[in-house]
């Protein structure tokens, strides 16, 4: 009798078994990631001059956004117009430029964002109407003063790079 | 040609550290405590220069609105996913627009030119 109950109930286990479906599941909600691809490093060229130019001796630093779907976000880069870092100077005597702009695209419509950006005070704000990744670089210059010489020490200055929800 | 596409890879391969926050649109529904409303945001470090990340909570001014969260301050390890409660008056409902999370840096850790990142939610 036992032996009975055990092979119907093997039997309707493998027929259940027979019948699953394996199902995988997924969704793609809208998402931003913020990566830091390079980090930036200052060349001194000049002993009043720290850039970030490649012809200076630098590293521009890259940042790259992802949106999973497009026209989410709002993408804003900020270029530092201050060290968070170095030795004892007068900032007021440092002057800043810098610049941002797209480097690289996984979409050509992308292309379209550098000549549709905003920019204000040293900030570049992109709108990402796009789904997938976009690089961005920026460039800095730091000119101390008049003929002066930036004091030796290490300086570090910050970019920020913002993704806001629209 | 191998040269180049090694080199290729490496270049594509190294380090891009990210910093991930969801949902886009959050919600604050009621919590335990009357006059309080709650949400909960998701944030994923995949930066590993970063351990710290700030909450922020701003009005459409971008001006700083009062809130509670577990901690302000969150400690997360590299590729650790941490979810976030978030607490504000429920007075602040219609003023509270963006959710946000910024990247920290300590003072001692920082030795080169780096990126700082902010990622805001928008309230439903």
């Amino acid at each position: 009798m036992f032996k009975k109950v055990l092979i119907t109930m093997a039997c309707l286990s493998a027929g259940t078994a027979t019948y699953a479906n394996p199902v995988i599941r997924g969704t793609v909600a809208s998402k931003c990631s913020v990566y830091t691809t390079t980090q930036g490093v200052y060349g001194n060229p000049s002993p009043d001059v720290l850039s970030t130019a490649a012809a200076d001796g630098g590293v521009q630093p890259i940042v790259r956004f992802d949106v999973a779907i497009g026209d989410y976000y709002y993408g804003k880069i900020t270029y530092p117009t201050a060290f968070t870092s170095s030795p004892s100077l007068t900032s007021s005597a440092v002057a800043w430029t810098g610049d941002v702009d797209v480097s690289q695209v996984t979409v050509p419509a992308m292309s379209a964002y550098t000549n549709d950006v905003v920019t204000y005070d040293n900030t570049y704000q992109y709108d990402l109407t796009e789904a997938g990744s976009t690089w961005f670089k920026v460039s800095s210059e730091a000119t101390y003063g008049v003929n002066q010489a930036f004091p030796a020490g290490s300086y570090v200055a910050t970019v920020v790079a913002e993704c806001i929800a629209k | 040609m191998k040269k180049f596409l090694v080199i290729a890879l490496a270049a594509f391969c190294g380090p891009a550290m990210a910093h991930e926050m969801s949902p886009t649109y959050v919600e604050f529904g009621p919590s335990y405590v009357d006059n309080v409303l709650k949400t909960d945001i998701e944030i994923f470090n995949r930066r590993e220069d970063v351990n710290y990340y700030q909450i922020e909570v701003y009005d459409k001014d971008w001006k700083s609105i009062s809130f509670v969260a577990d901690t302000k301050i969150v400690n997360l390890k590299y590729l650790e996913k941490k979810t976030v409660d978030v607490y504000i008056k429920s007075n602040d409902k219609d003023r509270a627009v963006y959710v946000c999370t910024l990247s920290r840096f300590i003072k001692e850790d920082v030795t080169k030119t780096n990126v700082s990142s902010r990622i805001c939610s928008k309230v439903k």
